[in-house]
């Protein structure tokens, strides 16, 4: 674009960013460094209990499944791209902005170079297979990374591993639409324009959630917690959009992401897409000290 | 900015000196001259020559649109072939009649780089200017902006000639730039507003608007398919954008300066013993029209405004018009027109394909009070666009709730 200068912020693809299985150091020295352990898992409930809620859109939605795969993590000392101004009632979280390109790069010292399967619908947490590193410093925000599995590059377009996996039923006055649905990050996301040309973007930017705002200095032998709200990713949704969507036998709608063919993104899969990677509501990330 | 033209801005500068003459009084910065009896001031429209004069090794503040808020949006099928200058995707060209923003506190701060790692972290202020100011960019002023284009025409609304506690600035340091875009108030200076711009400006004020986009938008694209949605889109569309969002822009970084790293720039403005320092607030309109917030470069779209228009509806639709009020229950996540018809995704130029289906924008990590609202995801973006210089990019507090 002309009179633009593209001020994008690029994180360095250095061996800190390659999915290893092994605690690899990065970061700055100087300060005290130590392993820690990081965990992930659902909000904190009653899973005795079915998880349903009422999303803005009026839909009593019931999931029956939501698999969530995270990882790598990392942890910034920079802050957040903007203030939040007050609380969003909704779910009772913070709402934070802003995310991306005008997010400066800011410096990472701890990270978690592994990743990590979970079922969001159990407060239950599961811990990463690999242990993480940081270097003790002021931590005012997290990265989530949703990177594909172990010996797929980061930047492979083509991969068919889910993000988030999720079932269940909404229902609205008379309306009862069961669902399923898969979001895989892949070029189903991305657009169609080429490295230089307007609005393009790599897919392992939408591949990143930055900016997650959490605040802790962190002390060895704490650890890392990571819970994962699923209903930011239905927020929006609106089922009555599904009644085109192809369907099992049972009538279960599924959700499609596709750029072109007879069936495109619903409305549906984009605000799930909107929550997995909304910077706040969705992750809550904190230091825990036994 | 080049030597020849910091001279040329200087001229013109010392040429406007005639009307205004600074204050003595160092301790604060120089705003535009006391109001008249109708709370403005009146500037001559179309002539705002006449602001404040800054003093060598201090500051002058100015406000830009950049030339797209005066000469608006042109369409062109092959961009490329044009020079690529922004344009909309979906075949409008977009014209401003005014672009509206009110300024106030600028702050220059000690220690811009008190923690690299956080904006919020600065010095004390060493130097403040308040306002408020009422600035139509589309109108302009005199001063030539920062993007090097003939047509960017900026507005000068202050100076501050030294520190509040009357030493001079410090040529060898760098001050931490922070401004703050607020709700039109009746205590705002009317620095180059119109008589349509002073009218409109009273609507803002009842209506608590910050930022106040006003203009019209003609479809020039190929004529749409028979029989789709995009025949009953109107192919004039008068618009007014008032928003609410008022935002604090914080710690900017200066794209005047020597770039530190891919896409960064150092923090704050530097003065300069030996000439005035041109600090241009320069609003980025295309932000408010992005498919995906918060990255610069994002296409534009205007089909999802128009096919709320007023008359929306029948093939060879009369001028409509539309406001924000009108976008507020619309979905970003899955676009539909006024009627309730999915609006497809289109592009009608050369350099960009629409992905097929329907149109959706990408919040990107952002959530709204009412989700996916498309009013509050337009005045969201559009508080984004608040830059230090041509590009610079600020830390953004919103004083609103999204």
């Amino acid at each position: 674009m002309r009179g633009r200068i593209l001020l994008v912020s690029v994180l360095a693809f250095t061996a800190c960013t390659v999915l290893s299985l092994g605690p690899t150091g990065c970061g700055s020295t100087g300060s005290a460094r130590f392993a820690f352990d990081g965990r992930a898992g659902g909000v904190t409930r009653d899973a005795s209990q079915p998880l349903a809620f009422v999303n803005e859109t009026g839909w009593t939605i019931t999931l029956t499944k939501a698999n969530v795969t995270v990882g790598p993590i990392y942890l910034n000392v920079i802050a957040p791209l903007r203030d939040e101004a007050s609380f969003v009632p909704w779910l009772g979280v913070k709402r934070a902005f802003g995310d991306d390109d005008h997010l400066g790069g800011g410096r990472e010292v701890g990270e978690i170079l592994g990743q990590v399967t979970f079922d969001a619908l159990s407060p239950a947490l599961v811990p990463f297979p690999v242990q993480g590193t940081m270097t003790q410093e002021q931590i005012r925000t997290a990265e989530i990374w949703l990177w594909p599995p172990p010996g797929k590059a980061p930047e492979a377009v083509n991969i068919d591993t889910p993000s988030v996996d999720v079932a269940g039923v909404a229902v609205r006055g008379d309306s009862r639409v069961p669902f399923r649905g898969a979001l895989i990050l892949n070029d189903a996301w991305t657009t169609d324009a080429k490295p230089g040309e307007r609005s393009a973007q790599p897919v392992t930017s939408l591949r990143k959630v930055r900016g997650i705002p959490t605040t802790f200095f962190p002390t060895e032998g704490g650890a890392l917690e990571i819970r994962f709200d699923v209903r930011p990713l239905f927020r929006g949704a609106d089922f009555s959009n599904l009644a085109a969507n192809p369907a099992d036998k049972d009538g279960t709608k599924i959700l499609v992401q596709s750029k072109t063919g007879k069936f495109t993104t619903d409305q549906v899969m984009r605000n799930v897409f909107q929550g997995l990677r909304a910077s706040t509501g969705t992750y809550a990330v904190r230091w825990v000290v036994p | 900015m080049s030597m020849p033209k910091m001279l040329s801005v200087m001229a013109l500068v010392l040429a406007g000196s005639a009307t205004y003459a600074c204050s003595d009084d160092s301790s604060r910065g120089t705003p535009a001259p006391t109001p008249t009896a109708d709370g403005g001031v009146d500037g001559s429209p179309g002539d705002p020559d006449g602001g404040p004069v800054a003093k060598k090794n201090g500051f002058q503040f100015t406000v830009s649109g950049e030339d797209l808020a005066i000469n608006g949006y042109d369409f062109g099928a092959d961009p490329k072939a044009n020079g690529d200058p922004p344009a909309f995707v979906d075949g409008w060209e977009v014209k401003f009649e005014h672009v509206i923003v009110t300024v106030d506190k600028i702050r220059l701060n000690a220690d811009p780089d008190k923690d690299p790692a956080n904006p919020d972290m600065q010095g004390p202020v060493v130097a403040s200017v308040d306002g408020p100011w009422a600035v139509d960019v589309s109108i302009g002023g005199d001063v030539l902006g920062k993007s090097g284009s003939p047509d960017e025409k900026t507005v000068t609304i202050a100076t501050i000639d030294a520190k509040s506690d009357g030493t001079a600035f410090d040529p060898a340091q760098r001050y931490a730039f922070n401004y703050d875009v607020v709700s039109a108030t009746a205590s705002a200076k009317l620095v180059n507003l119109d008589a349509a711009g002073k009218a409109l400006y009273e609507t803002a004020k009842t209506n608590g608007w910050s930022m106040i986009y006003q203009g019209t938008a003609t479809y020039k694209g190929a004529a749409p398919a028979v029989g789709s949605v995009f025949e009953k889109i109107p192919k004039e569309v008068k618009f007014t954008l008032g928003m609410k969002n008022p935002s604090s822009y914080i710690n900017c970084q200066n794209t005047d300066l020597q770039e530190i790293a891919a896409g960064e720039f150092p923090r704050g403005l530097q003065a300069s013993a030996d000439k005035v320092t041109v600090a241009q607030i320069t609003i980025h309109t295309d932000h408010s029209f992005w498919s995906k917030l918060n990255v610069e470069g994002t296409e534009l779209h205007f089909d999802p405004i128009a096919a709320r228009a007023s008359t929306y509806g029948t093939v060879g639709a009369a001028s409509g018009t539309v406001t924000l009020d009108d976008l507020v229950n619309v979905d970003v996540t899955g676009f539909k027109t006024k009627n309730d018809e999915v609006l497809p995704a289109r592009s009608v130029v050369s350099d960009y394909t629409a992905p097929a289906g329907q149109l959706a924008f990408d919040s990107n990590g952002t959530s709204f009070t009412k989700a996916n609202s498309y009013a509050a995801y337009l005045q969201y973006s559009a508080s984004s666009g608040g830059h230090l210089n041509a590009d610079g990019p600020c830390k953004v507090k919103n004083n609103y709730t999204p």
